[in-house]
Parts: C-alpha cells; sequence; structure tokens
C-alpha cells in the first residue's frame, strides 16, 4: 500500500511541475465554467428563484397545490406569500398584492422567472371533476425551465387523486348495474386509462416578451459541465504519460523495482484517479464563489464525483494498451473527451437536445454524471434519486478496470 | 567463488508488429562471480540489452530462468530484484523532478524511508558529485550530469549486483573516465559485482575480470582475458605506421624469414579520407583507429602506409624489425604492439571485427 501512494503521489508531483497541466488543472476549466456559465444566465443572487402566484381561487385546494410546489422545489419563492430573508419579492411595501397584470409586466422585466395563475373555481372543478387550466408565464419555454417543472411535478399527485376518483365512482357505478366481477375490472381500467391519458388539471403555458433564457442559475450546468469534461481530460492525459514514461525509460526502472505489479499500476490508477478529485475541488470552488445551489445532500454529489471519476480512469486504462506513441494518444485524447463531453451534456443541459441525441447519450459517462448533478442541483434530488447513475458508472468502472488491467503492458 | 547471477538456457523471441519473430537471444547462460565486474561485450544488436532485461526482471524470457543470489527472476522476483540495481541504457530519469527528487522517489521505492533515505541520498550525490546541483532540475543536466544521475539511482538500497547497459555510450572522454572509474570503485569499494555491457572492446578489456563475448543472440566464449586470448594463440601484432612510404614486396620478405618469431607481414595503404567522411562520432573513430592512424589524420594527411607484423614474441623481434626497414629507407613514424586482446579473440570465433 506504501508504494502505491508513493508512486501516486511521485505522479502528481511530476504532474504540477509541468506549467502547462497546472493551467489546465487550475486556469482552462475556470474560465469555461466561468464564461458557460455567464452565458446561461448566470448571477450570483439566484440561489432563489422568485415565482409571481396570482392565486384566484384561495381555497384549501389551491393552498395545497402552492404547498406541493414549495415541496418540489424549496428554492422557488412564490411572491407575494412567501417571505425568505435576504430575499425579498420586491413588491410594492403598501400594496403588496399582485394582479395578473402586475405579475405579466414582472415576467417581461426580468422581476421574477415565471408567473402561475390559478383560476377562480379551482377547487370547485377538482370536487366536480371538471376540467382546469393552469396559466403559466415565463419570457421562454423550455425544457429546462426549472419553475414549470416543479409545477408539473407538483400538480402529478392532484391528478392522481382525480383519476383514483373517477375510478371509485365508475367502480360504483358498475357495482349497481353488474354482477360479473371481470366486467368491473375492466370497466375500473378503462376509466382509469382513459383519464390518464387526458390530464384533468392543464398547464397552460404563455412567453411573454423579454430576453433572458433558461431561468436558473447558468452555473449551475456550466461548473458541473466543465468539472465532468476535464476530468476526463486530466485522466485520458494518464494515457500519454504511460507512454512517455516507457519512452522516458522511468517506466521500466519502475518495473525493474522489488515491488509487485500490482502495487505498479495501483499507484499509476491512484495518481490520475487523485488528479481527477482535484479537478472537481477546484471547480467546485469555483462553483462556491459563483452560486451554484448544490442541493440539499452532499452526500449524493460525492458519490456522483467518486464513482464518476473512478469511472473515467478505469476507461482511460482499458483505452490505453492501443495507443503506441504520444501523437496518436494526444489526438485520442482530445477527440475522446470532447466528443464525449458534448454528446454527454458537459456543455449544454441535455434537456435541449432533440429526443435522439439524448438516447445516444446514454453511451457517454459524462451523461450518467450530468444527469445526476441535475437530479441535485436542479431538482433537489438526494441519494436515491442519483442511485441509478452511480450503479451504472460503478459496474462500467468494474468492467473497464478488468479491461484494462488484464491488458496492461508490463514491457 | 560463489556466484551472484546464474542464467540457464535464457530465450527471447521477439514477435514484430507485422507478426514475423526475431531470435534476439539463443539460449544463453551466464555465470558471474561475487565481487567481480563482469562484461558482456558485443556489437550492436547482438542481444547484450535483451539478456539483461531478462536478468533484471523487464522482460520475460521465452524459455530459461536466471538466478540473482539464489532466487529466480521467475518465480521470486522481489526477493531477487531487490539484491539488484539496474542502471539502464537510457536516462531513466523524471526530467522536470530535481536529481534529489528522483534519488528520494526511487530511494523509497527500494523500501528507503526517514533518516536512512536521507542518509542514502547524501552518501549517493557525495559518490556522484553531484551535492551542489542536487536541487536542481534534471533537465538541466548536461549528459554526463544525467549519466551520473541516473547511476546513483542504482546504488541508492546497496544492492549486491549492478548492472550497467552501455554507460558511457555518447559522452565526453573526461565523464567517461569517471565512469569507468566508479565502476572499479563499486567493486573495491562497495564490494558490490558489477555487470557491464559494451560494444568496447577498450572496456571490457580495462574493466573486467571476466568477460563474455556476444554475437547475433548466442555466447560465443566466456572466461577470463587470460583464457580467451589463449584460444587465438600467443602471437603479437606489430603495427608500423610509415606515412607516405612506399614499402615493397622484397622486404615484406626479407622480414618474414630474417626475423625470428615472425610468421607473416603485409603492407596496407589506409584511405584516411574514406576513413574520416563516416558519420561516426569523433569518439567512435578514436575508438577505432590506433593512435598511429589518428596522428596521421590529424596531421591532414590523405593516406597512411601501414605494415603488420604477425610474431610470437613481438616485442623481441621489435628491434630487428625496425633495423631492417631504416636500412631500406623506410621511415616508421610510430609503432604499435598489440598482444592478442579480445578483438582478435572476436574475429577468430566470427571471422569478422567486433567493430563493423
Ligand atoms: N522490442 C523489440 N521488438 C523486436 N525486436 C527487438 C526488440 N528489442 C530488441 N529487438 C531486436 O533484438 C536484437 C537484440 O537487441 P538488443 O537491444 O538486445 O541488442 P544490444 O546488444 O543491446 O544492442 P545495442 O548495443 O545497440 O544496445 C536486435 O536485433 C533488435 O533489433
Ligand atoms: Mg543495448
Amino acid at each position: 500500500m506504501r508504494y502505491i501512494f508513493t508512486i501516486a503521489i511521485n505522479d502528481i508531483r511530476v504532474y504540477i511541475q509541468d506549467t502547462g497541466n497546472l493551467f489546465n488543472l487550475f486556469v482552462v476549466p475556470v474560465i469555461l465554467a466561468l464564461v458557460l456559465g455567464f452565458a446561461f444566465g448566470g448571477g450570483s443572487q439566484l440561489q432563489y428563484i422568485r415565482v409571481d402566484v396570482v392565486d384566484l381561487d384561495n381555497t384549501a385546494a389551491s393552498t395545497q397545490l402552492l404547498t406541493e410546489l414549495r415541496q418540489v422545489n424549496p428554492s422557488l419563492v412564490l411572491c407575494p406569500f412567501d417571505t425568505v430573508e435576504d430575499f425579498s419579492c420586491n413588491l410594492n411595501a403598501d400594496d403588496p398584492t399582485l394582479t395578473v397584470s402586475d405579475a405579466l409586466t414582472r415576467v417581461e422585466d426580468d422581476q421574477t422567472a415565471a408567473a402561475i395563475v390559478i383560476p377562480a373555481g379551482y377547487e370547485q372543478s377538482l370536487l366536480n371533476i371538471e376540467p382546469i387550466q393552469i396559466e403559466y408565464y415565463s419570457q421562454e419555454i423550455s425544457q429546462t425551465d426549472v419553475v414549470l417543472q416543479a409545477l408539473q411535478t407538483a400538480i402529478q399527485p392532484v391528478n392522481g387523486e382525480v383519476i383514483a376518483t373517477w375510478v371509485s365512482i365508475g367502480v360504483a357505478q358498475a357495482l349497481n348495474a353488474i354482477q360479473d366481477e371481470s366486467i368491473l375490472t375492466s370497466t375500473a381500467y378503462d376509466i382509469a386509462r382513459s383519464k390518464w391519458a387526458v390530464d384533468n388539471i392543464q398547464v397552460v403555458y404563455q412567453t411573454a416578451s423579454g430576453t433572458s433564457g433558461i431561468t436558473g442559475n447558468g452555473f449551475n450546468q456550466s461548473v458541473p459541465g466543465m468539472a465532468t469534461m476535464y476530468v476526463l481530460i486530466t485522466a485520458f492525459g494518464g494515457m500519454i504519460v504511460l507512454l512517455q514514461e516507457r519512452k522516458q525509460w522511468t517506466f521500466q526502472r519502475l518495473v525493474v523495482l522489488p515491488v509487485s505489479r500490482a502495487h505498479l499500476l495501483g499507484g499509476k490508477i491512484l495518481a490520475r484517479f487523485l488528479l481527477g478529485l482535484i479537478t472537481f475541488t477546484v471547480l467546485i470552488i469555483v462553483g462556491v464563489f459563483t452560486g451554484v445551489s448544490f442541493g440539499n445532500d452532499p452526500l449524493a454529489i460525492a458519490l456522483i464525483i467518486l464513482s464518476y471519476t473512478l469511472c473515467v480512469t478505469a476507461l482511460s486504462f482499458a483505452f490505453a494498451p492501443l495507443l503506441r506513441s504520444e501523437e496518436q494518444a494526444s489526438s485520442v485524447t482530445l477527440l475522446l473527451s470532447l466528443s464525449l463531453a458534448a454528446l454527454g451534456g458537459a456543455w449544454w443541459p441535455l434537456e435541449i437536445v432533440p429526443d435522439f441525441m439524448r438516447v445516444i447519450s446514454n453511451i457517454s459517462p459524462v451523461a450518467w454524471a450530468m444527469n445526476g448533478f441535475s437530479e441535485v442541483l436542479f431538482y433537489n434530488g438526494g441519494v436515491v434519486d442519483v442511485m441509478l447513475y452511480v450503479a451504472t458508472m460503478l459496474i462500467a468502472s468494474l468492467v473497464f478496470f478488468i479491461i484494462g488491467i488484464m491488458t496492461f503492458k508490463y514491457e | 567463488m560463489e556466484n551472484i547471477v546464474e542464467a540457464r538456457g535464457l530465450v527471447k523471441i521477439y514477435k514484430r508488429r507485422d507478426g514475423t519473430t526475431v531470435e534476439a537471444v539463443k539460449g544463453v547462460n551466464l555465470d558471474i562471480r561475487k565481487g567481480e565486474i563482469f562484461s558482456l561485450l558485443g556489437p550492436n544488436g547482438a542481444g547484450k540489452t535483451t539478456t539483461i532485461s531478462m536478468i533484471s526482471g523487464l522482460i520475460p524470457p521465452t524459455s530459461g530462468d536466471a538466478k540473482i543470489g539464489g532466487y529466480s527472476i521467475i518465480n521470486s522476483p522481489i526477493q531477487a530484484k531487490k539484491l539488484l540495481g539496474v542502471i539502464p541504457q537510457e536516462i531513466a530519469l523524471y526530467p522536470k523532478l530535481t536529481a534529489r527528487q528522483n534519488l528520494e522517489f526511487f530511494g523509497r521505492m527500494y523500501g528507503l524511508g526517514g533518516s536512512v533515505l536521507r542518509k542514502q541520498v547524501d552518501e549517493v550525490l557525495e559518490f556522484i558529485d553531484l551535492k551542489d546541483r542536487q536541487n536542481d532540475r534534471v533537465e538541466t543536466f548536461s549528459g554526463g550530469m544525467k549519466r551520473r544521475v541516473n547511476i546513483g539511482v542504482g546504488l541508492l538500497h546497496k544492492p549486491q549486483l549492478v548492472y550497467m547497459d552501455e554507460p558511457t555510450v555518447g559522452i565526453d572522454p573526461q565523464s567517461r573516465r569517471r565512469i569507468l572509474d566508479t565502476v572499479f570503485r563499486l567493486r573495491d569499494e562497495y564490494n558490490m559485482s558489477v555487470l557491464y555491457t559494451t560494444h568496447l572492446m577498450e572496456e571490457a578489456q580495462e574493466l573486467s575480470d571476466r568477460v563474455a563475448i556476444i554475437d547475433h543472440g548466442t555466447i560465443i566464449a566466456q572466461g577470463t582475458q587470460g583464457e580467451l586470448t589463449q584460444q587465438v594463440g600467443e602471437e603479437d601484432r606489430l603495427l608500423f605506421h610509415v606515412g607516405e612510404a612506399v614499402v615493397d614486396e622484397a622486404l615484406l620478405k626479407r622480414i618474414e624469414q630474417n626475423v625470428e618469431g615472425v610468421t607473416s607481414a603485409t603492407y596496407t595503404v589506409l584511405n584516411l579520407k574514406e576513413l574520416t567522411a563516416s558519420d561516426a562520432p569523433q569518439t567512435d573513430l578514436i575508438d577505432k583507429l590506433s593512435t598511429g592512424t589518428v596522428a596521421a589524420i590529424r596531421a591532414g594527411h590523405t593516406t597512411e602506409g601501414l605494415v603488420t607484423v604477425v610474431a610470437r614474441r613481438g616485442r623481441k623481434a621489435l628491434p630487428h624489425i625496425i633495423n631492417l626497414m631504416d636500412s631500406n629507407g623506410v621511415q616508421i613514424q610510430s609503432v604499435e604492439v598489440r598482444e592478442p586482446d579480445l578483438e582478435a579473440v572476436f574475429l577468430k570465433l566470427t571471422g569478422r571485427a567486433l567493430r563493423d
């Protein structure tokens, strides 16, 4: 074990002696994360998202919907109802009420991220099981709109309840009419299906004029994006280093040391893994300064970072035996890391790419990590929500390591 | 005396990328005794590096085994490698790290730590005479200094056996002298055995207690220098440099017939222009040529006459031959006496000169 650390520490020392590497570690990813973050509408005060709500119904049911909304995304501040320290709704202190037209103006003026209008008679319609339309306004409708996503998530249980009601009514009617149990079941099923197909509550999107794009903090995208890409570049750089070490014969010197091959390989792997974690650390610090909301579950983030770094390190060792020259390794590194990063949503959110691209993105470990990050950063997910991604990355690590270790060339 | 290295039936067959194979080493047996300097002498591509790479555990033999201090490099590689200090042909150092950082890292990898490590690194720095440059990056060093650090790394853990693979290639004569002296010090002061590979006959001759000559992957002779030269008889070669003078057949005949012990006398004219036209670096050229020829080149001559006499007791025949040549008006510029050497052994066993 001691030898593994000695090798890893020495490799890191060699790495940081190279100014080019330091530049790649501390300067380039930071600049890229900042530029992309601002491009995506970054801003450090955007830890909270201001949402105007005009509740024309004002009943227990409408209040319930707002409660659900707050639970789905705690960073939403529903104006004028919510009061949060250090974050104001920016309403007229004398008359803190909002009309639909007030709210619309505020959306257009970028004073609020979105406006939600709950129609009068919301509760009544719900009880009568009549269709309801909730109006939603923002400058631009997009899948990445976190407010819209939260709203849709919040109305789902309400829709579910409505369907359940329908089903029980249908069953009750059927009970009176028929005795055959199988007809009863199919009736219940038919009703549920037909009602499920048409959601009772619908959100009607409205775009308001204005300039800003995606709501939320752009750094939530760019910081993990550039981190995952640069960890990939750092890990793949290890392939070049291995070839260099063979050329300068230090690798051969390591092989003739009285140290087992497992220690030698372990040291080389650990070095890359630690460099990957250092890269993440650098970008997390950038994230802290740019006000990235890291969600509520640091453990979930740690799991994603560890399993992703392990996964791409393993990937680089699986690839290494295929490469013969440094030049070849450099171009493969560049090609692979840039394409896997772009494909996996390191540059732009996967939510904005066409469906077929989203399917293809699943071959990139970057996508597994980015999906995990967006669960935590955008939707306040926890360990359970990222488990699938973490497990995928761990299994992939295992497979890549088996390939890498079996094909590793000591000669 | 006990053997520190015993290699038996070492074979290495390399597979080339195009599918063909090269049998670089074809069944090598070597015995190296404790505390001796053992040279592996052979021309370029003879299989020297391949042989010691197998002995040191860098590459696995296709067949055969080698034992270091009784430990098989195949079955107990870690124990075997502990006894071995490695000084590769290449400068195997991290260029971005300082001399001291390089030494410390490899020292740790040899299991040293704490004050022992510090002491050993200091001692090695003293030994290779680089104490004052220890905190400079290796990439800023001259070729000779890099070589010395390269040697130092192999000595850190006080190994019983040190192998040095052509450590004098491509460096200036002064640094080379220093390295050869180092080899003696390792044997005499530190009681180490040294396995030294070279393609230079002079180095093998100066250094070795025992020599193995390798050619085309086969050991063609092994033993002390005396044992080897006996194989080629006891005849000396006398080289007379005669400059531009012309020597006729009659004089050669007279030398052969009238001087006791002489078996043959030949006259050749060396074309110096051709010799110096080769791209070989100056140090290599000096190795190849006799001192008389070098002097002629330096003097700017384009051709040089050379009379080679093979004689049983060369030194005794020398005055007679000089007299004969003198009385025939041939001016001798310099004379060299070559006793039977490894070059001659190689020539006899392979029919080729070691230089080719
Ligand atoms: N990795 C390899 N693959 C294929 N052939 C090789 C390989 N390494 C060496 N050879 C071949 O094996 C033979 C012996 O090479 P080796 O390096 O052992 O010679 P050497 O005596 O050390 O020569 P030199 O004095 O030039 O260092 C040569 O013909 C060489 O081309
Ligand atoms: Mg060699």
